[in-house]
């Protein structure tokens, strides 16, 4: 609370200098640090100019505001007197009975729901002290429950971390209160005209109303994050779609190479972004940080849609961090966000709106330049996205990029130009998909359709329906990107088995894997051959048992060494293979009972042996844990399918389930328990 | 001993909001109990490295967050779990009531390839609460996991560190015997090859 003289300093410090809302935008925008209106003035009455009253004359809105405080009275009268142990209506009602029209019932329910938020309350930002006092409990807990049983919020009930969101604002609000020594008898309706402005919205009375007010503001457009979606396993809550949009659309089309390195650790985008963004960021920032945050973001977009690229922005501040990382490190990065030290927290909300404006690779470009002085590492005049095997190739001898298979072919350095094939591929994906023109496209509408200058008319209804046409463009983009993939991945095998039959001399057979797999590069709708994937295929072509010597290159230019690797052999891959079982021999792990999988993708990948290929240069095909790749494609799409060979699963250890006579193993852990057996 | 690459042990933690997860997977990892954890929005993430007859490993502690539901995390997050732990507080009769609940759901997002020898271990937190608060007596929670194949089962306080360190050794020892059933049920269809592993990792409890 302030003294009413500070008070007063604080107030005319806003209405003086600021003409208009747009001017305190402004100033806010440009980081005054002690001058800025949220510091030196009073940061409510900013907040509810920016995301409440949009009219910047008192006058016009304080009246705005009586009515929000009065409606708030009224609800809690509606909504807290049962809990506040007021009547409970007729008294002959069966207390009993489980139905809504019961109080009974309804006093039930109340109590749940205040023990289900006090409980989150009680937890709220334990480090500040202000959040401790049992008469601040009361006002968050009221005005949550106010909020969850009023028709803002009932279809959403209580959500954990609305109570962050309404404690940040609570305070904010609390500070800035002045105790307004109430006149006799006087009421709300009854203040006239004549009234100091300043004491009426800072009356430390309604700090709980106005907060509410706030808070219902905020929730118009936080409401959706906090959606749990339709109900039942299939379901996915609009926070895991928004998440995927902000990873594969936003973050890709700004920085592809930290999109890719987060995709290939296999670090799923919901598992952090949910608390960012449902908490708008209170626990990745310090108290004092956190508020200069919101300052700038309510300044700049009422309607929250900048959290999105803040959220970007947040990633390419860390991006070189994520880039070395491997997943433990990186989820402990994002999961536990470095506080910047030398840098004002607003700089996110600035980077955000730069990359609104600038979403391509050249626009992440400068904002991870602006930081770190250090570029990404493709000199990319095009936007062109860089693979995350680029760096890994920067060490290799550049004489053997360059060797001409026609001079001297080797296995080594013809594979070695497939594999650069393959990487350069890779490389010009996203933008032949063209991600960063959707995307482009998209934001381009957004924008005309949201004017920037001047007090924002938000267009709602348009923008949503805008965003939910771009998260389709997405999940099918996303579908493309997996369809890929696998199409990569299985390529991979193949290349990887024809390197292995090179080695072992069989250069016919290594060669037309090789070849495939070139083609197939070259030609993307030219179907995979799978039969490839057979360990040994019985050479039962005229093979040249030389390198291939090349003729008849394919379509296409190719500017990499081998400009082709046409064998006789690679007719085959027409062809359907004679024989589809290989010959096993001792040491190959050929699953024929895992072929009947319902998951087409389940031969290619559970066939891939793991430790080769994990630690060949293309290891990054498969993302850092190939292991954890294999792993998880066990798992049958549906659960009945149980397979066959599935008998063969030990079912060892002493404490596994099923084993009831081993719990004497639980009963003698259970002896060492404190409490009674 | 060969060179094996050190095995990746993902446990994920789920039950009732307010019945300790954090709290006991915080005592675990940092052997400190704080009555100021804040609710768990989302997931977090820890890691800790562990023996476990002589092998090393990293365990991946995913604590959750009570009032999600799984809609939220995506069925990816639960794939590959290699144990679960369902957490209740033994003196709240409703968060044990879910348990049932939590687990099935579970079985349904993560689809271990055999749901009925999918690891779980249940854990009854906060039992230095006073006696005259407990709701749900030892054996009423032993029944419940006798009958639901034999799941370990341990009553803990994360405020007083009363059994944590024994109940995280079970969860490492079988999250590390089913990730190793699982990798090697595929990669070899030789059912000799399962016997060899089962005698050289069998677990010695
Ligand atoms: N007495 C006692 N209190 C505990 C114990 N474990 C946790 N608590 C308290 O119970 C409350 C909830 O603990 P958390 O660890 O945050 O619960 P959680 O299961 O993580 O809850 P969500 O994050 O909401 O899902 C806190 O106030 C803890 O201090 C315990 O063993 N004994
Ligand atoms: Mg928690």
């Amino acid at each position: 609370m302030l003294s009413l003289n500070d008070a007063r300093l604080r107030w005319n410090q806003i209405f003086d200098n600021f003409s208009s809302a747009s001017s305190l935008k402004q100033a806010i925008s440009e980081q005054l640090g002690a001058e800025d209106p949220c510091v030196a003035g009073l940061r409510s009455v900013c907040w509810k100019l920016f995301i409440l009253y949009p009219s910047y004359t008192p006058q016009l809105w304080v009246p705005e505001l009586r009515v929000h405080r009065s409606t708030y009275e009224a609800l809690c009268t509606e909504h807290l007197t049962l809990i506040r142990g007021g009547t409970l209506g007729a008294p002959d009602i069966d207390p009993l009975a489980e139905d809504e029209g019961n109080p009974w019932e309804q006093y039930r329910l109340d109590v749940e729901l205040r023990a289900e938020i006090m409980q989150d309350v009680e937890r709220c930002m334990p480090d500040i002290e202000f959040f401790r006092q049992p008469t601040i409990q009361t006002k968050l807990c009221d005005l949550l429950m106010v909020y969850c049983k009023s028709a803002d919020g009932k279809s959403l009930g209580y959500r954990q971390g609305l109570h962050e969101l309404a404690a940040v604002l609570l305070w904010v609000v609390w500070n800035d209160a002045v105790e307004v020594k109430p006149p006799e008898e006087e009421k709300l309706e009854t203040l006239d005209e004549k009234e100091d402005l300043m004491e009426v919205v800072l009356d430390g009375r309604f700090v709980e109303n106005d907060t509410w007010a706030l808070f219902c503001a905020v929730m118009k457009h936080a409401k959706e994050w906090y959606d749990a979606g339709p109900e039942g396993q299939s379901g996915c809550a609009p926070i895991v779609a928004k998440s995927k949009y902000i990873h594969e659309a936003l973050l890709m089309a700004t920085d592809p190479e930290l999109a890719m390195h987060l995709k290939a650790l296999d670090v799923l985008p919901q598992v952090f972004l949910i608390r960012w963004i449902r908490l708008l960021f209170s626990r990745e920032f310090p108290f004092e940080d956190l508020l200069k945050v919101w300052d700038a973001l309510f300044a700049e977009d009422t309607d929250l849609h900048l959290v999105d690229l803040v959220c970007v922005a947040m990633l390419l501040r860390i991006r070189w961090q994520l880039l070395e990382a491997d997943y433990s490190t990186a989820l402990t990065l994002v999961l536990r966000y470095p506080s910047p030290l030398d840098t004002p927290p607003a700089t996110f909300v600035e980077d955000a709106i730069y990359l609104r404006d600038n979403l391509s690779s050249e626009g992440g470009n400068v904002i991870i330049q602006k930081y770190s002085k250090r570029t990404p590492s493709v000199a990319s005049s095009n936007s062109r996205p860089t693979p995350p095997s680029r760096r890994r190739f920067a060490g290799r001898s550049t004489q053997q990029r360059t060797l001409s298979p026609s001079k001297s072919w080797t296995p080594a350095s013809g594979i070695e130009s497939i594999v650069q094939d393959v990487a350069k591929n890779v490389l010009s994906q996203s933008q032949r998909w063209g991600v960063n023109r959707a995307v482009r496209g998209a934001v381009e509408v957004r924008r005309s359709l949201a004017p920037s200058p001047g007090p924002p008319i938000p267009h709602p209804k348009n923008i949503s329906s805008e965003e939910q046409e771009l998260v389709k463009q997405n999940a099918k983009l996303i579908k493309r990107i997996a369809a890929d993939e696998e199409r990569q991945r299985t390529l991979a095998r193949i290349l990887e088995l024809g390197m292995q039959a090179v080695e072992n001399g069989n250069h016919a057979e290594g060669t037309r894997r090789l070849s495939h797999v070139k083609e197939c590069l070259l030609d993307l709708t030219k179907v995979v051959n799978r039969s490839l994937l057979q360990q040994h295929v019985p050479v039962s072509l005229p093979g040249s048992p030389s390198p291939p010597l090349l003729s008849s290159p394919p379509i296409g230019t190719d500017d990499q060494g081998i400009s082709a690797t046409r064998t006789p052999n690679n007719a085959a891959s027409g062809r359907p293979v004679i024989k589809k079982v290989a010959i096993s021999p001792p040491g190959s792990f050929v699953k024929a009972s895992f072929k009947n999988n319902s998951d087409p993708d389940f031969l290619s990948r559970t066939e891939r042996p793991r430790t080769t290929l994990a630690q060949s240069s293309f290891a990054w095909m498969l993302g850092d844990d190939p292991a954890e790749k294999i792993k998880s494609s066990f798992v049958p799409k549906d659960k009945q399918g149980k397979r066959t060979g599935e008998a063969a699963k030990g079912k060892d250890g002493s404490m596994k389930a099923n084993d009831i006579e081993d719990d004497v193993v639980d009963l003698g852990e259970l002896g060492k328990m404190k409490g009674p057996l | 001993m060969p060179a094996i690459k050190k095995p990746m042990l993902k446990v994920i933690i789920l039950g009732d909001s307010g019945v300790g997860k954090t709290s006991l997977m915080n005592q675990y990892v940092n052997k400190k109990f704080s009555a100021s954890y804040k609710a768990t929005i989302g997931a977090d993430f820890l890691t800790k490295e562990v023996l476990v007859d002589d092998r090393l490993v990293t365990m991946q502690l995913w604590d959750t967050a009570g009032q999600e539901r799984f809609q939220s995390l995506g069925v990816a997050f639960y794939r590959g779990a290699d144990c679960c732990v369902l957490v209740y507080d033994v003196n709240n009769a409703k968060s044990f009531d879910t348990l049932d609940s939590w687990r099935d759901e579970f079985l349904i997002q993560a689809s271990p390839r055999d749901p009925d020898s999918f690891p779980f271990v249940v854990l009854g937190n906060k039992i230095d609460v006073e006696e005259g608060k407990r709701q749900i007596s030892q054996k009423r929670a032993m029944t419940f996991c006798q009958a639901k194949g034999g799941i370990p089962y341990f009553e803990t306080s994360a405020k007083e560190a009363i059994n944590v360190e024994q109940a995280f050794e079970v969860i490492a020892r079988n999250a590390l015997a089913q990730e190793e059933s699982e990798e090697f049920s595929g990669d070899f269809q030789d059912p000799i090859n399962i016997h060899l592993e089962n005698e050289s990792s069998g677990c010695g409890c």
